[in-house]
């Protein structure tokens, strides 16, 4: 609706019309009398302006001038007028607001309506379906603009899809079912399996309490300490800890897995391939070599002794054999060796190297003990997380410095040891803190002047993080790693932390 | 004490961050060294021939007598006097930096110094000519001794007859050099005033045993990266008249293609009784895979050169 008093006084023409005062008189009287009566109810009046052309109407006989009060009376009907037109088109915009909102509320509850009922019928079959993003930008002391012999980057500085899980699962009162494929840019584009699993379970009698007792068949997790059972969407820290990372490339194996919980206590037996698959896929192939499982496992206690107050610990094992591959027959060849570097075919330069039988491959037991412990209670801030875990092993060093006793003539010793900390800022963000050790080998001798020494190879990180959540979305997490190492050597030759910190920021979207 | 512990906590964690030994690989440099660590910077230590200082260099060899670009392996050994902890190795005028290794075992037949060894690679494109190889030994505190020092010839890609390190020795007449730029087989041809082809099936012109006219070696044959990508015929005395260079893409290797470029360098004798092989020519070109022929096809004519 168009202003009353403006469309009066806004013409259809360009040029302001001419008008008399007796003609604006009872222009005005009607048009408040027609106001007071409809109003609120939308009025408009149209009055066309008289033309610039046309000569303003003559007035044989001028009237009488008008007293001051009937001025002040018509300016007072005026701003009435005004007022009551300004009340009537700001209550016919507020109700079009209304109605717009009203029609986007009830178009969205009956998506959602939908959507509920899609996930509803599914949800009646006993199967949900989930999943989650890890987008992700790192950077790296040690990147560099080159390749390693063999084409790999140097490079570490990237966007990447650290992870993309798309979960199904299946659960009934008896049966469990779970799937997961993962797809993923962290070692180039690929797509690969995450989780397949079956299992039957004797349901506890209380509601929403842990079954008696789960039998699963599969791929699932491995049933050792506490960051590798942790939900990769779930666990705060980018990634696990160095030593976890070395013994285990990934947190899931093949294998059959028994659960139990009855009470506060908790039981894990599992025996499985021996061969977790790595967690960056595209890394090596996860077929077991040798016959021998590995048989592990965990017992521990979970207690909420108040409302705001959880405990968890156990101790965990592993044993089982490890694999030291052999080596194909050779055929003669002949080297030659430029000692000289003469670019030239001396005397003494050309080798002959006799071809070997193949060499037999062995196995080597390997096995893990450790210890974890885990306290969560609730303040005013929100949740407050300490946990840790130590791990002592021999041989179990899989994929940073493989540990093969066959090829360095005894067993190999490690340590791996961790505390953490993580402290709710009320619902919406999150920091956290960890400290971890990796000794990839306690037995390490270094040669130095001639001399064998003891030497420390330990590996300690730093990682404090920060992030921001929102609950059902997602979150983004900020970690920085200080990594304190022994991989260089300064001047003399002693060995000396080599600049290799890094730091990733981590977008995750769950649904 | 609870602040000055957080705080004692913060300071650590920023010094470690902060702290560590930069670019362990340095595969970019001039030269590489196996089982040593890369420092940025000038190698430390009094100029060489300072007397008194301790530790010291006692004695080093070279296992080589050109090191040639590319090459793997070359050997630099010495000794070291008892107060060595390890020893540093560049070459002065070339790379960003120097090589730390640790120092061995008494020498049993020199007893009171220590063996060292170093095995050595040469970048591809570490510039030619005599450079000095510096090596220095470092004391237990990572302190600096004296400085020695050795000229190292470092050959040319190019069949110079080292003049590049000694300005007496007389290069060919001229050099005619094929580079390309992937890991796809290229062949330099030539075709003598008489018809005859030289190139890799029949490689050179030979007259009372001495080398007229030659091809020095195949690049990237059959499709066996050499880390080079470079022919080079060679004319020492060659018969007057027109010679007819050409090139041919024999496989392409997988690859897209190649670029390439002839160039072609001719002897200048300087009054000085030195001599010197000037650039005086250059021809590019591209070949794509479509091209590769196995050597069935007619050759790309590049250019002539008149004797």
């Amino acid at each position: 609706m168009r202003p009353l008093i403006a469309t009066y006084l806004r013409p259809k023409t360009m040029k302001r019309p001419t008008l008399n005062f007796v003609t604006l008189l009872s222009l005005l009287s009607s048009a408040s009398s027609q106001a007071i009566a409809q109003a609120p109810a939308e009025v408009e009046i149209e009055v066309e302006a008289t033309p610039p052309s046309a000569p303003a109407p003559e007035v044989a006989v001028a009237p009488p001038a008008p007293s001051r009060e009937e001025l002040d009376a018509l300016r007072a009907q005026l701003g009435t007028l005004e007022q009551r037109l300004a009340e009537s088109e700001a209550r016919q915009a507020e109700a079009l607001r209304s109605e717009q909102r009203a029609r986007v509320e009830a178009e969205s509850a009956r998506a959602t309506a939908e959507q509920r009922t899609l996930r509803e019928r599914v949800a009646k079959l006993g199967v949900t379906l989930s999943g989650y993003v890890q987008a992700q930008y790192g950077q790296s002391q040690l990147s560099q603009d080159q390749l390693l012999q063999g084409g790999a980057p140097l490079n570490q500085d990237r966007f990447a899809i650290r992870r993309g899980r798309l979960r199904l699962a299946g659960r009934w009162k008896y049966a469990r079912a779970d799937f997961e494929l993962d797809a993923s840019t962290t070692r180039g584009p690929t797509a690969s399996v995450r989780r397949a699993a079956v299992g039957v379970l004797l349901p506890n009698r209380e509601a929403n309490a842990l079954p008696y007792l789960t039998l699963q068949l599969g791929l699932t997790e491995i049933p050792v300490g506490l960051e590798l059972q942790q939900g990769q969407d779930e666990i705060l820290f980018l990634e696990r800890t160095t030593g976890s990372l070395a013994f285990f490339s990934g947190p899931i194996d093949t294998g059959v897995k028994l659960e139990g919980a009855y009470g506060p206590f908790r039981a894990q037996l599992a025996v499985m391939n021996g061969v977790p698959l790595d967690d960056r896929a595209g890394g090596p192939s996860g077929i077991d070599p040798t016959r021998a499982p590995d048989y592990l496992g965990r017992l521990g206690f979970e207690v909420l002794p108040l409302d705001f107050l959880r405990i968890a610990g156990g101790a965990s094992f592993l044993t089982g054999k490890g694999f030291h591959a052999g080596s194909d027959a050779t055929k003669p060849v002949l080297q030659w060796d430029d000692s000289n570097a003469d670019g030239v075919i001396n005397a003494g330069e050309l080798v002959a190297v006799a071809g070997r039988g193949a060499i037999p491959s062995e196995s080597f037991r390997h096995w893990a003990v450790g210890v974890d412990l885990d306290f969560d209670f609730r303040t005013k801030l929100g949740w407050t997380r300490l946990y840790g875990e130590l791990l002592l092993a021999t041989n179990l060093d899989r994929a940073l410095y493989v540990a093969d006793p066959i090829s360095q003539g005894g067993d190999v010793r490690q340590l791996n040891w961790y505390v953490a900390a993580i402290q709710d800022l009320t619902e919406w963000g999150f920091v956290g803190l960890r400290y971890d050790v990796y000794d990839p080998n306690s037995d390490l001798v270094d040669n130095r002047r001639g001399q064998s020494i003891p030497a420390d190879a330990s590996l300690r990180t730093i990682s404090p993080l920060v992030g921001a959540r929102w609950e059902g979305f997602g979150r983004l997490t900020f970690q920085y790693d200080v990594i304190d190492d022994k991989l260089a050597r300064d001047t003399r030759g002693v060995p000396t932390d080599v600049k290799n910190n890094q730091w990733t920021l981590r977008a995750q979207g769950q649904f | 004490m609870r602040t000055l512990g957080l705080s004692s906590l913060l300071v650590g964690a920023l010094l470690a961050a902060c702290g560590g030994t930069e670019d362990p690989l340095a595969i970019d440099e001039a030269i590489v060294v196996h089982q040593a660590d890369f420092k940025r910077g000038e190698l430390p230590g009094a100029a060489p021939g300072t007397a008194g200082l301790e530790p010291r260099v006692t004695s080093y060899t070279l296992g080589f007598g050109v090191l040639r670009p590319g090459s793997v392996n070359a050997q630099v050994s010495g000794r070291a006097s008892q107060a060595a902890y390890s020893v540093g190795l560049r070459f002065r005028d070339q790379g960003s930096g120097f090589w730390v290794r640790s120092v061995g075992a008494e020498d049993p037949l020199i007893p009171g110094e220590l063996q060292w060894q170093l095995s050595l690679d040469a970048a591809v494109d570490i510039a030619p000519g005599l450079h000095e190889l510096e090596v220095v030994a470092f004391d237990v505190d990572g302190k600096a001794g004296a400085k020695s020092s050795l000229p190292v010839c470092v050959a040319s890609e190019l069949p110079d007859n080292l003049n590049v390190c000694n300005p007496t020795a007389q290069p060919p007449l001229v050099v005619a050099s094929l580079s390309w730029n992937t890991d796809s087989d290229l062949d330099l041809s030539v075709v003598a005033p008489d018809g005859t082809t030289y190139g890799r099936s029949k490689r050179s012109l030979l007259q009372a045993g001495k080398a007229l006219v030659r091809l020095d070696g195949d690049g990237v044959s059959g499709c066996l990266a050499d880390g080079r990508r470079l022919e080079n015929i060679v004319f020492n005395e060659p018969p007057a008249g027109t010679w007819r260079l050409y090139a041919n893409i024999f496989d392409a290797c997988g690859k897209t293609g190649a670029n390439f470029t002839l160039t072609i360098f001719q002897r200048r004798a300087n009054p000085d009784g030195t001599f010197a092989l000037d650039e005086v020519r250059s021809v590019d070109g591209r070949f794509v895979r479509a091209q590769a022929n196995g050597g069935a096809a007619s050759p790309l004519y590049l250019t002539e050169i008149q004797f």
